[in-house]
């Protein structure tokens, strides 16, 4: 992978086949199933206030969790996602400030 | 915001996911009706822009037949992007029925883009069906999967080394990458 690129991938447990791992799964959205790649949920849920790839990836997982504790995600579907390059690389644009950060 | 779909008709999407729900539209968007081929992103200037914002976001969903997350997750991260001040400008959408040379002529057109960046930020997306080759986790390498035929044919993948290869992004120009595939 080039030097100037920093990618947010799927990892393989250690002496697991080589598979494709990236699976989709119905998310309830505003109470609407909709098909959804389980990264792209998680990534896009947790993109807006990220600041940079690390932090992404921490929201992901916090927010991944949560839902499989809660059994809104089954365990099959569990992310084990990874950072390629950079970890504190900061994200392009800018993060969104929730309301309660703000106030404080 | 430039996006190409592929379908038989050759049609191109500008401005619906501009103005007005962008899933209200794409969720009438017929899938099986996608066949075929091309349209290429044209006209891109190759010198840089004095007023370009040196950031840009390749947003890339290449579905099966019948499959709707791709479609869906390529609006969800539109969306994320644009309350992080992606301007609609900044947009290039590939979606639909994808082929290796579809890809790379689509990367190709990026990197006539970006090429003359001295630097930026390329968001970098996509959405749909990874392959690997190889026999262990050292030697293997990843790609992009364009169709669930089997064996598929050389058209039918792209490793992510050509992916590169072809966007060929400028050292100062930062990459963020996320495949979901």
């Amino acid at each position: 992978m080039p030097a100037n690129v920093v990618a947010l991938v799927m990892q393989a447990p250690a002496g697991a086949e080589l598979t494709c791992r990236a699976r989709n799964y119905q998310f309830e959205q505003q109470d609407n199933p909709q098909e959804r790649g389980v990264i792209s949920y998680y990534a896009t849920q947790s993109l807006a206030q990220a600041t940079t790839v690390a932090s992404w990836l921490e929201q992901i997982e916090t927010l991944a969790q949560a839902d499989l504790q809660q059994e809104r995600l089954p365990w099959f579907y569990q992310l084990s996602l990874q950072i390629l390059g950079q970890a504190a690389t900061r994200l392009p644009g800018d993060p969104m400030h929730i309301e309660s950060e703000q106030r404080r | 915001m430039q996006w190409v779909v592929v379908t038989r008709w050759v049609r191109t999407r500008t401005a619906h996911i501009t103005h007005g729900p962008f899933y209200q539209f794409t969720q009438r968007y017929q899938w099986l009706e996608i066949l075929l081929v091309a349209l290429m992103l044209v006209g891109y200037p190759a010198a840089a822009d004095p007023g370009d914002t040196r950031r840009l976001a390749m947003l890339v969903a290449a579905p099966w037949a019948g499959e709707t997350a791709m479609h869906n997750d390529l609006g969800a991260t539109y969306t994320v992007l644009r309350q992080r001040g992606f301007a609609p400008e900044e947009f290039l959408v590939l979606e639909g029925p994808l082929t290796r040379s579809l890809l790379l002529a689509f990367l190709q057109d990026v990197h006539r883009r970006i090429g003359a960046w001295p630097q930026g930020e390329v968001w970098f997306f996509f959405s749909g069906h990874g392959t690997l080759r190889g026999t262990t986790a050292a030697d293997a390498q990843a790609g992009l999967l364009f169709t669930s035929a089997l064996p598929p044919l050389p058209e039918d993948q792209v490793w992510w080394e050509e992916v590169f290869a072809a966007l060929q992004a400028p050292p100062a120009v930062q990459v963020l990458l996320l495949p979901d595939s």
